[in-house]
């Protein structure tokens, strides 16, 4: 009985007693947040690098380089958003113990995250149209190109996680083993990879359009 | 019977809550792009653009990350990094500005 016990994390499991600086969050929730802490100075460090750079250049985009398709990434945008909101509703469902609704919104949400990473490839390589990279904005030929392609590649690769994670919790929800403490962390992850999105947003698509 | 209308008050007042995040997400959204676009000063724009990411990215931690549910002590443990990339930003520039002065 111990061994097979083992395995299980009671901590997960059991009501956590409430505590005098963290009050509910359980030791996974915490762990969970010091991850996205620690991964947000990461994000931090590569914009500011970018900032830092851009503030640099006498010239940022050279003759040549293609600009950045804002219309097309702001519906990529709105779909992480969106993906945002179907994740609560996830979570929602699974607090109320309603498995059938709380898989049946992971598996939206986690469709939201490869209808942003498809369109993360027709923008980078193309599928109906030439990419960026085909119009000539080369990794290594420029500050704007590398800069562009390394946080925008590092931040796919956290969508990439993001869905692999989420179709995990929504493979152990559909088997009925899963709780609603793990939809809870994967939509911790989930809100955190959308945050940092929309400072790339900003910071990368919008801000180059404004400034020579 | 009244707890069957109790649930359906709750799923109506959730799904009102949900609404106004998406809203709210989006709206800000569309005022960023909004402002990117329109021709206005450069200087106020990159500003007017930063002030909206950071309004975005508090909405997004309190609400949909739910931290406006949690204690004082995660709070200040989340906001900790953003303050320290801040921090490094601010003295950066103050770092430019003097080689640029000077």
């Amino acid at each position: 009985m111990t061994t097979a016990h083992a395995h299980v994390h009671p901590q997960i499991t059991a009501s956590w007693p409430p505590d005098a600086q963290f009050g509910r969050a359980n030791p996974a929730k915490l762990a969970m947040w010091i991850f996205l802490l620690s991964d947000f100075l990461s994000f931090g460090g590569l914009l500011l690098a970018y900032g830092i750079l851009r503030a640099g250049s006498a010239v940022w985009r050279y003759p040549g380089e293609p600009g950045l398709n804002i219309p097309f990434t702001s519906l990529l945008t709105l779909v992480l958003i969106g993906s945002s909101i179907s994740v609560i509703v996830a979570h929602d469902a699974a607090l109320q113990e309603n498995r059938r609704r709380a898989v049946i919104w992971l598996g939206i949400t986690a469709l939201g995250g490869v209808l942003f990473l498809t369109g993360q490839y027709a923008e980078w390589i193309g599928i109906l149209h030439p990419g960026l990279i085909k119009e000539g904005l080369v990794f290594g030929r420029s500050a704007y190109a590398s800069t562009f392609y390394v946080i925008t590649g590092f931040h796919g690769l956290h969508v990439t996680a993001g869905v692999i994670y989420l179709l995990a919790v929504l493979a152990r929800s559909a088997r009925g083993v899963g709780r609603a403490a793990e939809v809870e962390l994967v939509a911790l992850f989930w809100h955190f990879v959308d945050l940092v999105w929309n400072l790339v947003f900003v910071l990368v698509y919008l801000i180059p359009s404004g400034v020579p | 019977m009244s707890s069957t209308a109790d649930a359906t008050t709750r799923s109506e007042h959730r799904t009102r809550e949900y609404l106004v995040m998406l809203g709210v997400m989006v709206v800000l959204m569309v005022l960023e792009v909004a402002v990117a676009l329109v021709p206005g000063h450069v200087r106020w724009t990159v500003v007017l653009l930063l002030v909206l990411a950071l309004a975005q990215a508090v909405y997004f931690a309190f609400y949909t990350m739910h931290l406006s549910r949690e204690t004082i002590a995660l709070r200040r443990m989340a906001a900790a990094p953003g303050l320290i990339a801040a921090m490094y930003g601010l003295v950066l520039i103050a770092e430019a500005a003097w080689r640029h002065f000077r």
